[in-house]
């Protein structure tokens, strides 16, 4: 029985259940269908089948063959086995692949079965760990009882994780920041009304489509549109200004909706994060997960002294759940909240650093080529010299870099690093050393002539990077980072 | 009340320039054989681009134009010049380097880049070999740290040897059992 088989048995090189075979071949199946449908539904649709049209079914078949060739080779060369506190899975043929995961990142074994999966008696055995989520870390098809014993036998070598705080029931809680009335105000008034106003727009083309289906097409519209339109200009600036103060009422209406009642929570070690008047948001944000720590505001923003945090979490991805923002209504706020993360006692302009001006003084050859005088040249023989309208954007595009350039500083203490950054908002990034998972060094030809570098932190929930800052001042901050994290070996989670 | 002195405790004083220096570090050099795969890889992709090209100008007949021709044949040629010479600087320039606490690998031609890996960050680790890198006897090992999406610290162009060795060292480190 494969239950009752010694540990030992996992120590040699194994492959899946063969029932692998069929999973993969009905997987592989099911996505050339996916792939292949329209060429597929052309071709049985059409009334004459001549010759091109069977050259066309030969190839689709031979390229289904090689795919579901290929699918039966990869199950043949799958195999996984257990060394020491290592799960080992080789997989591949031509490109052959050993794969590590030491037993102790895996946080969780996951066993599933679909229809084909239960019919066959196996289970899908995919592994979650904190690194990597796309390293094929699973297994098609183990049979149930020897994917349980797995299973077990993983989470038994693995050392006992700490009790999940949100499981907890009884915790203390206090209400660290909310929004009142004018805050929501403040809030709504400052949204993107850009936003809401595209928004409009985009319904009101929709209504004007469907208006014109149920008249009787172009004509009418035409006609009576022309009419209209040509009456009065006081008509189209009245639309105007309707269509503007409508889509900021859209967008006030819809900020208060989306952050009434909003509250923040700390409990534990963690934000409790709930907002919403109709779709009600709970977001929770376990402390030490938080990688990277920022909050923003644009120039209306800052005059009005309204900043939004952006807490970059353990596996940050734009439009994830791990990626949260939370608008605050007043600096002191912002710092007090950052402190969970870092202590902040806010950046001097003076006393910090900066980086060198030669990242402005870069992006004069770098706008001029690439924003200017190549689509300068390209319009030219479009609209001729009109085109040098495009050398406007240039003394722009320079003064925005020069700007960044000006507001940029930086500095670091004994736990991370500081940085603001900004044209005419600003943005604050906090970064904690302990949770700097790789360093990166880079220099690009005008950097290395002028001794300079760019250093880029890399975190579990993104990056931080200093543009621009000479080579020794650089080398000089790895190698205290490369400190800090080597010599204190704190969890960076 | 009375304190007691532990004698093991130290705490002396580090000055920044007596941290371990990544300037001081010596980069091992990649296998010269990586060189030859990079260069029959380049081959090959030319290759393929070249029958892509030869297949288009045979059935489509508006391409069978002397002017389209010239363009597509000098854009390949320079394309394929503009990687040969990639390949041969980045070559000088690439390198690996272990140290007791972490991983160093550069890279890169026009920009050159190099990235440091703390071993107590390290999730996994894979070995991979194509079949023209195995021709060789030539692999490379991928290191895997939280959160990102792919492998994105990958030594290549080292041999099969060296990159089970590495791999080896990297699981005994990363998982602590390399420390006193």
């Amino acid at each position: 029985m494969e239950n009752n088989s010694p540990i030992n048995h996992w120590q040699e090189p194994q492959r899946q259940s063969p029932a692998a075979i069929f999973i993969l071949l009905w997987s592989t199946a099911i996505n050339l269908l996916k792939g292949l449908w329209p060429i597929l539904a052309v071709y049985f649709f059409r009334g004459e089948k001549d010759s091109d049209s069977l050259t066309l079914l030969w190839g689709i078949a031979g390229f289904s063959f090689l795919t579901i060739g290929g699918a039966v080779i990869g199950y043949w060369f799958k195999k996984f086995h257990l060394k020491e506190d290592t799960l080992v899975i080789q997989s591949g043929w031509l490109k052959k692949k050993t794969l590590s995961i030491p037993i102790h990142s895996i946080q969780a074994v996951h066993l599933e079965q679909n229809v084909w999966q239960q019919a066959f008696g196996v289970a899908k055995v995919s592994f979650d760990s904190v690194g990597s989520d796309d390293i094929e870390a699973k297994l098609d098809a183990l049979a149930t009882g020897k994917a349980e014993q797995l299973r077990h036998l993983l989470m038994e070598k693995k050392a006992t994780p700490p009790p999940d705080p949100g499981e907890t029931e009884q915790e203390q809680k206090t209400l660290t920041y909310s929004l009142d009335f004018p805050d929501l105000l403040k809030l709504s008034l400052t949204a993107n009304h850009l936003e809401a106003f595209f928004i409009l727009l985009a319904l009101l083309i929709n209504v004007f489509d469907e208006l014109r289906q149920i008249l009787g097409g172009n004509d009418y519209m035409d006609t009576y549109g022309r009419d209209l339109m040509g009456q009065t200009v006081l008509f189209m600036s009245s639309l105007v200004v309707a269509v503007i103060v409508l889509s900021m009422l859209f967008s006030i209406v819809r900020t208060m909706v989306k952050y009434y009642g909003f509250q923040l929570m700390d409990a534990d070690g963690r934000w409790i994060i709930s907002y919403g008047l109709f779709d009600k948001t709970k977001k929770i944000v376990p402390l030490n997960k938080i990688q990277i720590l920022s909050w923003k505001a644009n120039w209306l923003r800052r005059k009005i002294d309204y900043w939004t945090i952006h807490v970059q979490s353990v596996g940050h991805k734009e439009n994830k759940e791990t990626n949260i923002r939370i608008p605050v209504v007043s600096f002191g706020k912002v710092s007090q909240l950052a402190s969970s993360y870092q202590s902040f006692q806010g950046i001097h302009e003076e006393k910090s650093l900066r980086i060198e001006s030669d990242y402005w003084k870069r992006s004069l050859w770098r706008s001029a080529v690439l924003i200017t005088f190549i689509p300068l040249l390209g319009f030219s023989f479009w609209i001729g010299w009109q085109a040098l309208i495009l050398l406007l954007i240039y003394p722009l595009v320079v003064w925005n870099e020069y700007k960044w350039h000006q507001n940029f500083r930086w500095h670091t203490n004994d736990t991370g690093l500081q940085r603001l950054s900004g044209v005419f908002g600003r943005k604050f990034t906090l970064l904690n050393w302990k949770k700097v998972q790789q360093v990166h060094l880079h220099q690009n030809l005008y950097q290395r002539n002028r001794q300079l570098a760019t250093v880029i932190f890399v975190t579990a929930g993104g990056k931080v990077s200093l543009p621009y800052v000479r080579l020794a001042v650089a080398t000089a901050l790895i190698d205290q980072v490369l400190y800090e994290v080597e010599s204190r070996e704190e969890s960076w989670v | 009340m009375q304190l007691t002195l532990s004698m093991n405790f130290s705490n002396s004083l580090i000055a920044p320039e007596q941290l371990p220096s990544i300037e001081e570090v010596s980069f091992q050099s990649l296998e010269k054989d990586f060189l030859v795969v990079e260069r029959m890889s380049l081959l090959f992709s030319m290759g393929i681009l070249s029958a892509i090209g030869i297949a288009l100008i045979y059935f489509i007949d508006n391409l069978q134009n002397p002017v389209i021709i010239s363009v597509a044949v000098t854009v390949l040629a320079l394309m394929g010049i503009f990687r040969l010479l990639a390949i041969n600087i980045s070559y000088k320039y690439s390198g690996y380097a272990l140290r007791e606490k972490d991983l160093l690998f550069r890279t890169g031609w026009l920009t050159r880049k190099t990235r440091i890996v703390m071993l107590n960050r390290i999730q996994h680790v894979s070995v991979q070999s194509g079949p023209l890198e195995r021709r060789f006897g030539l692999s490379s090992v991928s290191v895997f740290t939280a959160g990102s999406s792919a492998a994105d610290f990958t030594i290549t162009g080292i041999t099969e040897d060296t990159a089970q060795k590495i791999k080896a060292w990297i699981s005994f480190e990363a998982k602590g059992d390399g420390e006193q």
